[in-house]
């Protein structure tokens, strides 16, 4: 078992678009996936669950990975808060 | 006759009778079922699963070959949401261990989800909600086995009007049967308004409640310009929309013919060209489509910002984004490709660009200086370009120039890269023009040093107006000094125009002033032949380009040379162009 203490970090917080993309990564891997908020576990491989989570920017989720393929299902979603789930910093760009 | 107001989200207008379709809620009720019961209740759920992934698969593909990758996106979403296995388990334990029909499982387990979102007061979370109630009356049709698809209840040739309208539902209306849509509910940022206005429907979303007001085949009007919906509408209400009716389809036949000619010209008989400015691979088929006259301005650093960690994009990812346009427009019209016009507003997310917090990023280390800073980024765009030039016709354009010693430095860079992939025996394209933008000031005033070195130039209004003015854009105190229409732009542009044609070089406009209806025909009669403008403004641009004389445009610069402010030349613009443009397109 793995687990991790993560702060959401990028901008928009747990938004619709990080709760897709954590799910559908999720998905690739065997291990049961959950992050957990105030007592709450949701399944990561749920994106209704993931949605209800409700983290604004500076929220500390707790990561837990069990089962086959756990470490790189772990570093997998690590990796996704490390880059602030690749938000688009660049929507509001003004066209030259 | 009664009004009402609502979100225009896909411009146009409308007059027809109604279709109305009452499609509130599904009624749903609990009925128990035996514990025998169960295994078949649990397989009817099955297949309509199945069915429902089947039909979302369906048109994730029909969208995004009809309307883009984009679109297809929405109901990727949807099938996450179906194939959701918390749900799924929640549906199957109703059935199983409460005893109730599939039907209820289904709706209240989509329900629990759908409320729990709705009440988390946010509008982006309220929009996955209805999100959530489509995937849910998807699998209710096939539980059902009725067909309450809005699609089909719409009949041909009517004005659509519902409680609500999912985006799936609105995929499947076919544009040319379905003249309108009008709902009580839904709003801008919707997926139903995307795919409506993808789909070009007028449409008016979030009206509120007028569906009671309304009775099957009621005349009504809808305006999706105006976000308007006029029921039962006197004769004369009618006269004077169908006068807007009338003059709108007039445009669009005429831009129609439009499509089909890459050269037009003015009523004189004066050649222009209209090209295209893109930003994604994807948009120069829109372009071709079009018939641009080539892509003026390919801005590639949309390739860093998209690119998956906003790492630097290597030559690979480069080649083939390169390679893909070229493909699409060809040898007949040529790609200008601009190298990375990074900086600024555009920062990359990359930790190798982001050295010190610029406190006047305008003025600092953006585009061509950044590009010569870090050369071997350059290189590998360079090498990328000449690569790809084999597969059609590119130019190559380095943004933001301000002195000759980094247009020579650009250059050498260049034929360094060259003198490489012809050494490595790598095909390309020889003879490519190397060219620059003109935008700033002291480009301009220095233009007679660079011509004789530069082959072809082209004009950024952008970054010319704000350097000129000296005025940040997006700076709400000042914006009211940001105007195309500037006196001093004008001079710009003119002497610029002058020095090309003295040095024989081409010379193309790839600014926002080109989009600009009412600037194009001043552009022209202060003398230039080409402008570059974005995808959906290409027709619009050949149509006022063939609607005005020389002789006329010449006129109209030459009074706007003498009106002394930015206003001035605007409003006597925007009284030219009266009688080309319906006064919705006058901005």
């Amino acid at each position: 078992m793995y687990t991790k203490d993560l702060v959401v970090e990028n901008s928009s917080g747990f938004h619709v678009r990080v709760a897709t993309l954590v799910c559908k990564e999720a998905m690739k891997y065997d291990a049961t996936i959950r992050l957990g908020k105030d007592g709450y576990d949701a399944d990561c491989k749920s994106c209704l669950d993931l949605l209800t989570l409700m983290a604004p920017k500076g929220t500390t989720l707790t990561l837990s990975v069990d089962g086959e393929g756990a470490k790189d299902a772990f570093d997998a979603i690590v990796s996704l808060f490390e880059h602030k789930f690749y938000e688009d910093e660049f929507a509001d760009v003004v066209r030259a | 006759m009664k009004f009402f107001h609502g979100i225009p989200v896909s411009p146009g207008v409308e007059i027809g009778l109604v279709s109305v379709v009452a499609n509130n809620n599904f009624l749903i009720r609990p009925r128990a079922i035996e514990s025998t019961q169960v295994a078949s209740e649990l397989a009817k759920l099955d297949s309509a699963f199945e069915n429902a992934a089947e039909t979302l698969e369906r048109r994730r593909v029909d969208a995004s070959e009809q309307l883009g990758e984009q679109y297809g996106q929405i109901f990727e979403a949807h099938g996450l949401i179906l194939r959701d296995a918390k749900l799924r388990a929640k549906i199957e334990k109703t059935i199983s261990e409460d005893r109730l029909c599939s039907e209820y499982a289904v709706y209240q387990a989509f329900n629990y989800y759908a409320k729990l979102l709705q009440g988390l007061q946010d509008a982006l979370y309220a929009d996955r909600a209805n999100d959530v109630v489509d995937v849910r009356d998807q699998l209710l049709r096939q539980l059902l086995a009725v067909n309450q698809e809005v699609a089909l209840a719409s009949e041909s040739g009517k004005i659509l009007a519902a409680n609500f309208l999912n985006p799936s539902d609105a995929a499947k209306l076919d544009p040319t049967k379905t003249i309108a849509i009008v709902t009580e509910t839904g709003g801008l940022g919707s997926h139903t308004a995307i795919v409506a206005s993808a789909l070009g429907i007028p449409t008016v979303l979030g009206v509120g409640p007028f569906i009671s007001e309304l009775y099957e085949d009621d005349l009504a009007i809808v305006d999706g310009s105006a976000g308007l919906l006029i029921i039962n509408p006197d004769p004369e209400t009618v006269q004077r929309y169908q006068a807007k009716k009338d003059e709108q389809e007039r445009r669009r036949r005429r831009r129609e013919i439009l499509r089909e000619k890459v050269v037009v010209k003015t009523t004189d008989g004066v050649e222009i060209e209209v090209k295209g400015n893109i930003e994604f691979p994807s948009e120069a088929a829109k372009c071709v489509e079009n018939g641009a006259a080539g892509i003026g301005l390919y801005r590639t650093e949309f390739l860093f910002l998209t690119s998956p960690n906003n790492a630097i994009p290597d030559e690979e990812t480069h080649f083939r984004a390169y390679k893909s346009v070229l493909e699409t427009v060809g040898f007949e019209q040529s790609t200008i490709i601009r190298t990375f016009d990074l900086g600024a507003d555009k920062t990359p997310g990359d930790k190798t660009f982001v050295e010190v917090k610029e406190p006047n990023p305008f003025m600092g280390l953006r585009s061509i200086r950044l590009s010569l800073r870090h050369t071997e980024m350059f290189r590998s765009q360079l090498r990328a370009i000449l690569r790809a030039s084999v597969y059609g016709k590119v130019k190559i354009m380095f943004p933001l120039v301000t002195t000759i010693t980094e247009w020579r430095d650009a250059r050498a860079i260049f034929m360094d890269v060259r003198d490489d992939l012809l050494e490595e025996g790598v095909p390309f394209d020889r003879d490519v023009p190397l060219g620059v933008m003109v935008e700033t000031p002291a480009i301009v005033v220095m233009l007679e040093q660079f011509a004789p070195e530069v082959d072809f130039f082209s004009i950024g209004t952008n970054d010319l107006l704000q350097y000129t003015q000296a005025v940040d854009r997006s700076n709400e105190n000042v914006m009211s000094l940001y105007q195309q229409e500037s006196p001093a732009l004008l001079r710009f542009i003119r002497h610029t125009i002058s020095v090309a044609n003295h040095y024989g070089k081409p010379l193309s406009l790839c600014g926002q002033m080109g989009s600009s209806p009412t600037c194009a025909p001043l552009l022209l009669g202060l003398g230039l032949r080409s402008l570059s403008v974005s995808p959906n403004m290409i027709l619009q641009t050949k149509e006022i380009c063939e609607s005005f004389s020389m002789a006329r445009c010449e006129e109209i610069a030459r009074k706007a040379w003498r009106l002394e402010t930015a206003a001035d030349i605007r409003a006597y613009l925007r009284s030219q162009l009266r009688d080309v443009l319906g006064s919705d397109e006058l901005e």
